[in-house]
């Protein structure tokens, strides 16, 4: 028993002391003085436009400095194997408040700086290693003929992605599209190089219920100046956009083949309505028609046999209950479906 | 005799169940306290932020433990009231079985509200002192009451009233539901199994909340969506329309369940004491 104990505290012991020792690597993140160059490990970034990046390239280090001048420099580490700092110079921390940096990718391709003056604006810096930087300006300005539809990116084997070419999704007819009950799927260009990506626009799948046809949409960011999809979102009064309609029919055949893919994996069961929206009207009229006709059948006939005055009671409250229940979902399903 | 039975089940379940109530608001201090270092600002040694962290999960960790013991005084009451050699005593009492059922019920769903409570405080208690910059300037309540504002503007007064009042009905029912479900799964057991009582009620537990877990996650992953994909196209007064009406339909459905767990229990209760 005493041997056992001193095992458990031992291994507690060690394990609390490995993950303090984990502080083992002190990295310095530095800035120019006026804040287009950053330095990190020996290597300089740059600034650059980076918010169409591939959200999945996620934050591996944080620091974050505050209240500059009043007290000391704080520390905060968000990736516990390697500790982040950022240094100011005093003339920085003349002008600054709070600052914080942000390294993106576990090999720190990018970075982030957001920056707070003491005249109360604030500035947010985006920042590419200068090694990077061709690749990356070769991938914003899209020099390539080749994008990529994401449909899945989180399956096992990698993710579903289908190669379709730039132009016939560019030179499409304008035409305008319900975004908000699209199906929507991000258009990359992947760097073979690093492997990041970087969001060029968007495919919407506009679904005619009647005629039960797919529209097909591109959206390309860089003819609006929407960075990402989720900035959709941000404008409440736009209902519909204006996109490319892909008309071009081994496009429209790829995409096709992507979605077929999709909705057949793991997960895209759950997001094809051909399957989910039968399999909720079943459910729905199972839970909340059938299930309480039975009950209310099933404690009338019994209320009816039974002598018990406290049991008939119940029984009647029962059978009274679940009529309500029918009531009330037949007249919802009515007015659901009697549009 | 119901307000003896429910003065003796209540001395029963608040005995211990107050320390618990106590201990838990003592600790919620402690919590705020760990936050408060963890949101500072100020540069702290290492261990400080270590020790607060810990701190914080322990805290947590006891309110949640709170109530799981408020609940385990619960049902282990009914468990020992009716099911071990107490129970003997129990039906012997010159009350009839309907009442030692309706005591149980209004004693456990007492404690659960009250232990509720207590979370809530506990949970305010440590969010309100950690976050106390953010929350507590006037910036905040103006956007809660545009928030609120919006909502009238939205659904109208009547209905977002009516709406209220429907989820209050809800939670009450769902609560009850709640622990006349266990309070079922304990009798079944009691009613067939004649070795092990409590073991044979945890299984049976267990199977019937994951049965119903299916149901819900159904719900969640095909019913939640189909509904909104049904009712966008609707003229904005039939969908206002609709949301009372979606919850007077779960508070129907809710109801008709609670009535049935309850006569189920009655029965089972009533034919079990068939000492021929």
């Amino acid at each position: 028993m005493k041997k056992s104990i001193l095992m458990l505290v031992l291994v507690l012991a060690f394990s609390f002391a490995f993950s303090v020792s984990s502080f083992a690597y002190d990295t310095t993140v530095t800035l120019s003085e006026d804040y287009s160059t950053l330095y990190l490990n020996g290597k300089t970034y740059s600034k650059a436009n980076t918010e169409a990046v591939d959200l999945e390239v996620y934050a591996d280090g944080q620091a974050y400095t505050a209240d500059i001048g009043v007290e000391e420099n704080v520390d905060f580490n968000v990736n516990y194997r390697e500790k982040l700092s950022l240094e100011l110079t005093d003339t920085q921390k003349a002008e600054l408040t709070k600052a914080y940096v942000t390294t993106l990718g576990e090999a720190k391709l990018f970075a982030d700086v957001e920056l707070y003056f003491k005249d109360g604006t604030t500035i947010w810096h985006s920042y590419v290693r200068d090694d990077v930087k061709d690749d990356f300006n070769k991938i914003k300005n899209g020099d390539t003929d080749e994008y990529v539809i994401n449909f899945d990116t989180y399956s096992d084997n990698g993710g579903i992605s289908k190669k379709v070419s730039k132009e016939k999704l560019l030179t499409g007819d304008m035409g305008k599209v319900y975004y908000f009950d699209s199906e929507e799927f991000d258009v990359v260009i992947n760097s073979e190089k690093y492997g990041y990506s970087v969001i060029m626009g968007c495919i919407f799948i506009d679904v005619d219920y009647t005629n039960n046809e797919n529209s097909y949409y591109y959206f390309d960011f860089s003819e609006t100046g929407i960075i990402t999809s989720y900035d959709l979102y941000e404008f409440d009064n736009i209902t519909t956009i204006t996109a490319h309609k892909i008309t071009d029919e081994e496009t429209i055949a790829i995409i096709e083949e992507g979605l077929d893919e999709y909705y057949n994996s793991d997960f895209g069961y759950l997001y094809n309505d051909d399957f989910t929206e039968p399999v909720a009207k079943i459910f729905f009229i199972v839970v909340f028609a059938i299930f309480p006709l039975a009950v209310a059948v099933t404690t009338l006939v019994l209320a009816l046999k039974s002598k018990k005055s406290l049991y008939k009671k119940l029984l009647f409250t029962t059978s009274g209950l679940s009529l309500a229940t029918l009531a009330v979902f037949v007249y919802i399903a009515f007015t659901l479906f009697n549009k | 005799m119901l307000k003896k039975l429910l003065s003796y089940d209540f001395k029963a379940i608040f005995k211990y169940w107050w320390i618990g109530a106590i201990t838990t608001l003592a600790l919620s201090g402690v919590g705020a306290g760990c936050g408060t270092i963890l949101e500072t600002e100020k540069e702290l040694p290492g261990s400080v932020i270590v020790f607060a962290t810990i701190g914080m999960v322990l805290v947590v960790l006891s309110i949640f433990a709170f109530i799981l013991f408020s609940e385990l005084l619960v049902y282990i009451r009914f468990y020992k009231h009716l099911f071990t050699d107490e129970g003997y005593l129990t039906f012997t009492l010159p009350v009839k079985r309907h009442q030692i059922l309706s005591s149980k019920l209004i004693s456990g769903f007492v404690c659960c509200l009250l232990t509720f409570i207590v979370a809530a405080a506990d949970a305010a208690i440590i969010i309100l002192t950690t976050f106390r910059k953010e929350i507590f300037h006037k910036g905040w309540y103006d956007e809660m009451i545009k928030g609120v504002k919006e909502l009238v503007a939205d659904f109208g007064a009547v209905n977002l009233t009516i709406q209220i009042i429907e989820v209050i009905i809800l939670a009450v029912l769902v609560l009850a539901l709640g622990i006349l479900f266990t309070y079922l799964c304990i009798t079944f057991a009691g009613a067939i199994s004649k070795k092990s009582k409590l073991g044979s009620a945890i299984l049976i537990y267990y199977g019937a909340t994951s049965v119903s877990s299916v149901f819900t996650y159904m719900f969640y992953f095909f019913g939640v969506d189909a509904v909104y994909g049904w009712m966008y196209d609707l003229p904005r007064n039939t969908e206002i329309m609709l949301y009372p009406l979606f919850l007077l339909l779960a508070i129907f459905f809710v109801a008709m369940l609670s009535v049935v767990a309850y006569t189920l229990n009655y029965r089972l209760l009533d034919r079990k004491l068939n000492l021929n």
